[in-house]
């Protein structure tokens, strides 16, 4: 007879030999969940105003966005949208810049203007105690900057230090270096935050004429979200934005983007001991028919820690901390790109590696699994990415800004989950072009320029003598 | 004039208006208390539940006490490279699994590594809790890694190292700074750690830091989101339950001496385009009654374009591009940081002077009460704006249940900002802002040419 200890140990001895993993447990029924409702109405001045209440926080925000973004300043002004934006703040015809801040921060308030590639943001955020505060600041900044010269200076300076910071991070050079790459002279594919030398040259004249020409209600849309009843904040936004009587320029398309072309673009930076690369051609606008399909695509190469571009870079080869795939979609057109970052002497390997994956994707864009998992995550994860009143706002004001209909969000996963694997390989085989990549690599040039002539014709700048708004990104000698 | 003068008139009218508010504001505007319930399992493992149905949405964090400090000497960044194996497979889950089997569930998933704690965390669509809960369990209890994958990882961090520390401009600024604060506490080196030590870590090392610190009375779990708090805590012991109790956690026992005198370091780096100087002071640690004073002073001195800090030397001055002071609260000896990037052609050693002198008048004259009520204006706002996701809940409530020892401390926490009074500020400034305690650090751009 066996005993008893016996047994167990052989059982466990076996156990530890076939080592069965247990599977996870089973989700329990999911609690059904709904894009939050948002109620638009356009003010008689054309102002399109979209209202979502949320009354878990005492806490009223709003953003406001103008058609007035990097797209429509001229490259030898780049950062012209950018100063401008930054100026808002800093004086009205009835308040000082610091007025402005001490107004703000005594609330405890947020009050903000950036610039994209198509629209300057304003937003604020303010406890509800406050709201009425933030509509006054805010709807100032917007209707009365005056661009008093002494502020356009201070501002040029913060805007050109920050610059010569920037100027020393391969990182930002090689996502700055690669919209050029890849988007040529499309008005994309300049700089927002502009160059020392075309922020250097602005004027006071350029930023006050840019606001009068762009800065106007049937160009603009505002999203109020918090705790505000939806007859409460178009009451305020009609107080506070009705009475803005301007008529900007109609809402003219921007030319396409440029079609693919091979080419290799080396920023050398001799300092660097890694590189940081970027991989790409033309995206679409945000709002291409493919747009979903193609997101749940890139899903799968490169958007997410288990897709197949970081699993081979990071996970499997240990080369870089990151490997992602993106697409920066503009209303008029966009980028794709894959990016990554490894020591200076595996970047040929790096970029290799990278190309024939994409390659690779297109020929086989998607597995049942990895289709199934995509979409799943997608879905699931829309309740967390729309979980606050801002993530929600932002949601609603990107649909109206690109025209993609009041239904897009409430319908999103519907259309996901009508989506099939035969249309995400469609799309991907439409739009993917391996062959005609713009490749990016900012580091210590001489270690690795030489192994990318397969890809296409190189070019290697020294940083100092980089241009990024120059015809051919190189600075003019004086 | 100047069109800007024209505003003078209406802000002498605009101000008693926000000064109004600004009173109204603390009645009116309270951020929700959340419900918090705790409780620990007979393997130590504490466990603290807040409840929010307001979305199907649960972040779920496992915090353990041990950080950068722990480490030991040679094996800097040893803590952080070990959070990294922690995806790399345990009992019944495959190398990078877990993250493929949160993705899955629609959730989001990483982990960070601290001078103290480490901290892994999830948030998903709440359907999936028991799920994660079994991820976590998992991984708590048994640790599988390949000898070829930690090499693998180890480059992998490596790269991160030279992303965050060798190739940025002012990357290598915060170790130099800890280097010279601190003599003896092993905040002396910050989480990444050095590369060559990195690469003196072994695998073996990994399997008995896991058996020394990721035990279960090293540990606690934080729930926020959509869950019954009883059915989570049950769900909780079903799948943690069964983990050993760990031996008694070692502790840092080194005390950092009191400093006397003033440290000077300069350092030159190639990739600094611009001068920049960080003064450190030495303070007390995370949750000390003068903590929430010095909060205060920092906010007055760094929140927002009418802060003392940006108001002289960004606006006034134009002599630099950032001036900023903010302590760095943590469980052992603290710091406060007063720091500046020079804007070109500004002399970095006239920006110290500047900052050290509005460091002076705070610790001379009480600050106004006007200043008082916009400091804590800017605390209340950030303790509504700051906390709106289930994560952004359970950041601070593990904060609050890790280093400040109480979940409680979430609702309380507040309170401890609103009854800091104009003395107080002054007091707090006076006694740690003084030039003794001080460590000076210099970055100069390498001279043309390099050397």
């Amino acid at each position: 007879m066996i005993p008893a200890a016996a047994l167990l140990l052989i059982a466990m001895t076996m156990n530890a030999q076939t080592a069965p993993k247990a599977a996870p447990p089973p989700p329990a029924p999911a609690r059904p969940y709904e894009f939050p409702r948002a109620v638009s109405r356009t003010l008689p001045n054309g102002l399109r105003v979209s209202v979502i209440e949320d009354r878990r926080l005492p806490l009223v925000a709003a953003s406001l966005q103008v058609l007035a973004g990097h797209a429509y300043a001229p490259p030898q002004k780049a950062g012209l949208a950018t100063l401008a934006a930054a100026l808002l703040r800093e004086g009205t015809k009835t308040r000082s810049s610091q007025q402005i801040a001490r107004a703000v921060d005594g609330a405890g308030g947020q009050l903000n203007a950036t610039a994209g590639n198509d629209v300057i943001t304003v937003s604020m955020a303010f406890m509800l105690s406050n709201a009425d505060l933030g509509f006054e600041l805010m709807a100032d900044i917007v209707r009365n900057p005056v661009f008093a010269a002494e502020e356009v200076a201070r501002q040029q300076q913060q805007i050109l230090s920050s610059l010569t910071v920037q100027y020393a991070s391969a990182q930002y050079l090689a996502g700055a270096a690669a919209a050029r790459a890849i988007l040529g002279s499309h008005p994309y594919a300049y700089p927002g935050d502009g160059t020392p030398d075309t922020i250097g040259a602005l004027q006071r004249e350029d930023l006050a004429s840019f606001y009068e020409q762009y800065f106007a209600p049937n160009r603009a849309w505002l999203v109020i979200a918090g705790s505000l009843g939806a007859e409460e904040a178009f009451a305020r936004a009609e107080k506070w934005f009705g009475g803005w009587r301007k008529q900007g320029p109609a809402d003219e398309p921007l030319p396409p983007a440029p079609e693919p072309q091979p080419r290799v673009l080396v920023v050398d930076m001799p300092t660097e001991n890694q590189t940081h690369i970027a991989v790409g051609h033309a995206g679409i606008p945000r709002n291409h028919p493919d747009y979903i399909a193609l997101q749940l695509g890139n899903q799968i190469f490169g958007g997410s820690f288990n897709s197949r571009l970081n699993m081979k870079l990071r996970a499997n080869e240990g080369l870089t901390y990151g490997a992602t795939s993106y697409f920066e979609p503009s209303r008029f057109a966009g980028i794709f790109e894959a990016s990554t970052f490894t020591r200076t002497e595996k970047t040929a390997e790096a970029i290799r590696m990278l190309v024939d994956l994409l390659k690779e994707y297109r020929d086989n864009p998607a597995t049942d699994a990895e289709f199934d998992e995509a979409r799943a995550y997608l879905s699931g994860s829309f309740a967390i990415a729309t979980e606050t009143a801002s993530s929600v706002a932002a949601r609603v004001l990107a649909a109206e800004v690109n025209g993609l209909g009041t239904d897009y969000w409430p319908r999103y996963r519907e259309r996901l989950d009508k989506l099939t694997r035969a249309d995400v390989e469609a799309a991907v085989r439409r739009f993917l072009e391996p062959g005609k990549l713009a490749i990016t690599a900012v580091g210590n040039a001489k270690e690795f320029a030489g192994a990318l002539e397969s890809y296409g014709p190189v070019r290697v700048i020294p940083v100092a003598e980089l241009d990024l708004t120059a015809p051919d990104l190189v600075k003019r000698k004086p | 004039m100047r069109p800007i003068d024209r505003g003078s008139l209406a802000a002498r009218t605009l101000l008693p208006f926000v000064l109004m508010t600004a009173a109204n504001v603390l009645a009116a505007d309270t951020p929700p208390a959340l419900q918090i319930r705790q409780t620990t399992l007979k393997n130590g493992l504490t466990i603290v539940a807040a409840e929010d149905r307001s979305r199907p949405v649960v972040n779920l964090q496992v915090w353990y006490r041990v950080g950068s400090k722990d480490e030991k000497p040679g094996k800097t960044g040893f803590a952080h490279l070990f959070e990294h194996m922690m995806f790399r497979g345990s009992k019944n889950v495959g190398p990078e699994e877990h993250m493929r089997l949160v993705r899955q569930a629609g959730g989001a998933v990483n982990a960070y590594t601290g001078f103290d704690s480490t901290v892994y965390w999830e948030t998903f669509p709440s359907h999936y809790l028991e799920r994660m809960l079994w991820l976590e369990a998992d991984r708590m209890a048994s640790l599988d890694v390949s000898e070829e994958n930690f090499r693998k990882e180890r480059e992998v961090v490596k790269e991160e190292r030279r992303l965050r520390v060798e190739n940025p401009p002012y990357g290598n600024l915060l170790e130099e700074v800890l280097r010279n604060a601190y003599a003896r506490y092993p905040y002396r080196h910050s989480p990444i750690g050095s590369a060559e030590d990195l690469d003196r870590a072994t695998l073996a090392d990994v399997r008995a830091f896991h058996s020394v610190y990721y035990v279960p009375n090293n540990a606690v779990l934080i729930l926020v989101g959509d869950f019954e708090t009883g059915e989570a805590f049950r769900l909780a012991e079903k799948h943690f339950g069964g983990i050993p109790r760990g031996k008694p956690v070692p502790r840092v026992r080194a005390k950092e001496p009191e400093q006397k005198s003033r440290r000077e370091a300069s350092l030159q780096d190639p990739k600094a385009p611009l001068d920049a100087v960080v003064a450190a002071y030495h303070l007390p640690p995370a949750g000390h009654p003068d903590s929430y004073a010095l909060e205060i002073a920092a906010s007055i001195l760094s929140a927002g374009q009418s802060s003392r800090l940006y108001r002289k030397l960004v606006y006034e001055d134009q002599a630099a591009l950032a001036a900023q002071g903010e302590a760095l609260f943590l469980e052992g000896p603290s710091l406060f940081f007063g720091y500046a990037i020079a804007n070109p052609g500004k002399e970095i050693r006239g920006i110290l002077a500047s900052i050290e002198s509005i460091f002076g008048e705070m610790a001379e004259k009480p600050v106004s009460q006007e200043e008082l009520e916009k400091a804590k204006n800017q605390i209340l706002a950030s303790f509504i704006l700051e906390r709106e996701s289930m994560q952004a809940k359970a950041d601070f409530l593990g904060k609050c249940a890790v280093l400040l020892k109480d979940p409680a401390r979430y609702n309380t926490e507040i309170g401890r900002y609103r009854s800091v009074t104009a003395a107080d500020v002054q007091r707090v400034v006076r006694k740690y802002l003084t030039p003794d305690r001080q460590t000076r650090v210099f970055i100069h751009p390498a001279p043309a040419g390099g050397k």
